[in-house]
């Protein structure tokens, strides 16, 4: 194969596996403001890993692999304080703010730093 | 069950349609072109590539791999009888990581793997075992010691399985723990194509895997579980509880280019995913350059909360491997969270030096530079989006 050739193909490839970055449209609705969905879709694959807060490591004391052991290591140890996301240390943690940043690789979108905050403000609920 | 059938089916049809030319995935993919070796299990025992060399893999870490040496077991001190293959992997790494806030920078080193292979032939049928240590970055207590204690108390066995491989090419079976052949297998755990494909650290799943090996493609089915909860540590695994179905075939082209397809169904009591992607490597001998991609979609269903959401994942690299043992490398990364919420995207920037001083050593230096969604406006609050990076040296030993 020619270089010529090899450039055709990995700007192929680059279409194809680089810039295939979908812009979603829209933001988060009242449907997502809820723990089943903020625990399965944003808290499990973000915080729950390894050495993390997974079942196995449980760092801190704190496992967040499912949707009720992560809402009692949140709400009962007073991580989120319900209706109150302006006295919760997990939205402390997230934005970094005055504390050190959770998770420790990596900033959670703002986006669903806010669903988070909206979930909190609408009671906290094990929804 | 009966959805869990359609799946496998499925997923048979995916591949079955593609067997008609296909190749698998490994822990160093850079080499699978570069180094002349075609396929990645001709280097490691395991079908899906990582782990235990093979005498072949040996013959090629020093031959072909690294700048001097001998990659044989022990430096060649000692041999292992024909049916028995041992030996292990050591990484030492330090590292300065930077996500804003009061504690960043952080530095820290830490022993970042500790593993021991054997592997038991009979015949046609091989028992295989990897045991070691999980890594702890962050102690609870925050100290330095803190990395190195309770070492014993982390152990676990990433995998352990019976195999049938009667030879070389052809077909094989295996059943245990193992990750299922899927995409491209990069010994970088952070990549976001394993991170979130099901296949991120410590998330080995028990399976029942079969596969083909020809000259020129291979195919692999597996069907998987993960360990029960109420396993011993040493035996557990992270990740989310999902049973289902993985397929993945690899065709190679020109003695140059690999394509792959792979797709996954993966349900567990609270959500299901469903997922499919595609692979790629292309070496261009006279610029010695390999440049490898990866996409996958996955769809979602978060049962609990009655929402789905679609995802994608990416990977786009180029490995410039300019003299023998030292590899340099760039890649692309980009998650979209979910592809119909705006700025829930992320995107990262890797940089890679691999130096392959002398047979059984690497050293390697990585730098990764996230870029956020762009800011959010709320009220009359802004809050910007937070760029992280993280620089890491890691110190390599096979042995």
């Amino acid at each position: 194969m020619s270089f010529r050739c090899a450039i055709k193909a990995v700007s192929l490839g680059a279409v194809v596996f680089g810039l295939f970055a979908g812009c979603g449209g829209s933001a988060y609705d009242s449907s997502h403001a809820k723990w089943s969905f903020i625990s399965t879709a944003i808290i499990e694959p973000s915080c729950a890993t390894a050495s993390c807060h997974s079942d196995v490591a449980q760092k801190a004391g704190v496992n967040l692999y499912n949707k009720d052991v992560g809402y009692n290591a949140l709400v009962k140890r007073l991580f989120v304080v319900p209706s109150n996301p302006q006295a919760s240390e997990l939205m402390f943690l997230l934005r970094a703010q005055g504390t050190r940043r959770m998770p420790p690789d990596f900033p959670l979108p703002e986006e669903d730093i806010q669903l988070i905050g909206q979930w909190i403000t609408n009671g906290a609920m094990n929804n | 069950m009966a959805k869990l059938m359609r799946l496998g089916f499925f997923s048979l049809l995916v591949v079955g349609l593609f067997a008609a030319g296909a190749r698998p995935a490994a822990a160093y993919p850079q080499f699978q072109f570069s180094s002349g070796t075609a396929r990645c299990a001709q280097c490691h025992f395991s079908p899906s590539g990582g782990g235990l060399l093979t005498s072949w893999g040996r013959d090629e870490s020093g031959d072909s791999i690294s700048m001097a040496g001998s990659g044989a077991f022990l430096h060649g001190a000692w041999s292992p009888p024909a049916w028995l293959a041992l030996g292990a992997d050591f990484r030492f790494a330090a590292l300065t990581n930077n996500v804003g806030g009061a504690e960043s920078p952080e530095s820290a080193y830490f022993p970042m793997q500790f593993d021991v292979y054997a592997r038991a032939a009979f015949g046609d049928f091989s028992l295989n075992l990897t045991v070691g240590d999980r890594g702890v970055v962050r102690p609870d207590d925050g100290t330095i010691s803190g990395r190195f204690k309770d070492i014993p108390a982390r152990l676990l066995s990433k995998e352990h399985y019976l195999m049938w491989r009667p030879s070389a090419s052809g077909p094989y079976v295996r059943i245990g723990k193992f990750f299922a052949p899927y995409g491209i297998r990069f010994v970088e755990h952070t990549y976001w194509v394993r991170r979130y494909t099901g296949f991120n650290l410590y998330e080995e799943t028990y399976n029942l895997s079969g596969g083909y090996f020809a000259e020129d493609w291979e195919a692999h089915v597996t069907a998987f579980t993960p360990p029960p909860s109420s396993s011993p540590d040493f035996i557990r695994s992270v990740g989310q509880p999902e049973s289902g179905v993985a397929a993945f075939a690899e065709k190679r082209l020109f003695g140059a280019l690999a394509v792959g397809l792979q797709a996954r169904a993966g349900i567990a009591k609270e959500e299901a995913r469903y997922q499919g992607g595609a692979e790629a490597k292309y070496w261009v001998e006279p610029a010695k350059l390999l440049f490898m991609g990866e996409a996958n979609i996955i769809h979602h269903q978060l049962k609990l909360a009655s929402v789905n959401q679609d995802q994608f994942v990416s990977f786009l690299g180029a490995t410039l491997i300019p003299i023998k043992g030292l590899m340099v490398g760039a890649a692309y990364e980009r998650f979209q969270e979910d592809l119909s919420v705006a700025k829930t995207g992320r995107t990262a920037f890797d940089g890679q030096i691999n130096l392959f001083p002398y047979a059984h050593f690497e050293v390697v230096l990585v730098g990764r530079y996230q870029i956020p969604s762009a800011s959010v406006t709320t009220g009359t609050t802004t809050y910007p989006g937070t760029a992280a990076y993280v620089g890491m040296l890691q110190l390599h030993y096979y042995l």
